[in-house]
């Protein structure tokens, strides 16, 4: 009850200070912030593979994208937020905090035995169910839904061969340094030529 | 479930005593070494001239490319995770799979080594 009481509000916070942050590089370390408690919450209600996507992807990769963005773009610090909008900032996060308590406590009613630290025989159902979640993520992806998985895998590939063909120009000749020769250079390189 | 709880808890144990000993050490050398603010001090030491420019710029689009691939490669190993842990209950079909994964992983890595998608002019 009360880990992810505490989890939330300080999720809630750091999204709140992604928005009213004026460096557009500190709202982006806040969103990564902000991702890492996520996975957090989910490690508490047990979707540790949810959780691992979120640091793997998310935070490993998502936040890189970000940044280049920020760069690229050059945005110039100006502040979108006034802070006459602040207090109605803070009541819709707060709105928003509530509702997603409630939420979590109605889907994981019976799964406190972390968050209250009380003794795990209460609860027999979590004594029977060892399977975690990515046990049962692979189990039920490679024997039920292996069209799906194979689709994923020529989406990835369509992504990559798209993402290559929009943004590197060809040329016919490149300036390539070629790479055995920059490897065998030493001191007297220059004299070799004369 | 309960061996889950179990070893995290201890994990989540660490990661709350770290988070107090880095408020500690944070609060600790703030306050007790000497804090002496100026202006010459806190400006930025730059050689010459004061600065006239942003230290952003605009720069190419091919590190984004390379922030791309990686992130779909990164999409490709996720999808081995769970493939790994559940490979003794798989039957044939899980395996032949994964090896058709595997090719088109690596038709995808040839089209962008060809292409020169990974180098460098």
């Amino acid at each position: 009850m009360f880990l992810h009481y505490l989890l939330l509000f300080l999720f809630v916070l750091c999204a709140v200070f992604v928005l009213i942050s004026e460096n557009p590089v500190h709202s982006v370390l806040f969103l990564i912030l902000t991702f890492c408690i996520s996975a957090a919450i989910l490690f508490v209600f047990n979707v540790e593979f949810l959780g691992l996507v979120f640091i793997i992807i998310y935070v490993g990769a998502i936040a890189i994208l970000f940044l280049f963005v920020v760069m690229m773009l050059n945005v110039k610090v100006n502040s979108f937020i006034s802070f006459i909008r602040l207090p109605f900032l803070f009541f819709i996060s707060f709105v928003l905090f509530l509702m997603i308590s409630y939420f979590f406590n109605g889907l994981f009613f019976y799964q406190h035995n972390l968050i209250t630290f009380t003794t795990p025989y209460q609860v027999f159902t979590l004594l029977i169910d060892n399977l975690t979640n990515a046990d049962v993520l692979g189990q039920i992806l490679f024997n039920n839904f292996l069209s799906c998985f194979l689709l994923a895998g020529l989406i990835l590939l369509v992504a990559m061969v798209g993402a290559i063909s929009l943004t590197l120009n060809y040329r016919s000749e490149r300036k390539n340094e070629l790479v055995i020769r920059q490897l065998s250079r030493s001191d007297n390189f220059l004299s070799f030529f004369k | 479930m309960i061996l889950f709880y179990n070893e995290f808890t201890k994990i989540s144990f660490l990661f709350v005593f770290s988070l107090f000993l880095a408020v500690i050490i944070l609060f600790l050398s703030f306050r007790l070494s000497t804090y002496n603010p100026d202006t010459e001090k806190l400006s930025a030491y730059e050689c010459g001239f004061d600065p006239y420019e942003d230290a952003r710029n605009v720069f190419d689009v091919r590190f984004y490319l390379v922030a791309i691939l990686f992130i779909i490669f990164d999409l490709e190993a996720v999808y081995f995770y769970p493939w790994c842990i559940s490979f003794s209950l798989l039957n044939i079909d899980g395996f032949w799979g994964i090896l058709d994964f595997i090719i088109e992983l690596i038709f995808g890595f040839i089209y962008a080594w060809e292409v020169g998608a990974l180098e460098w002019e």
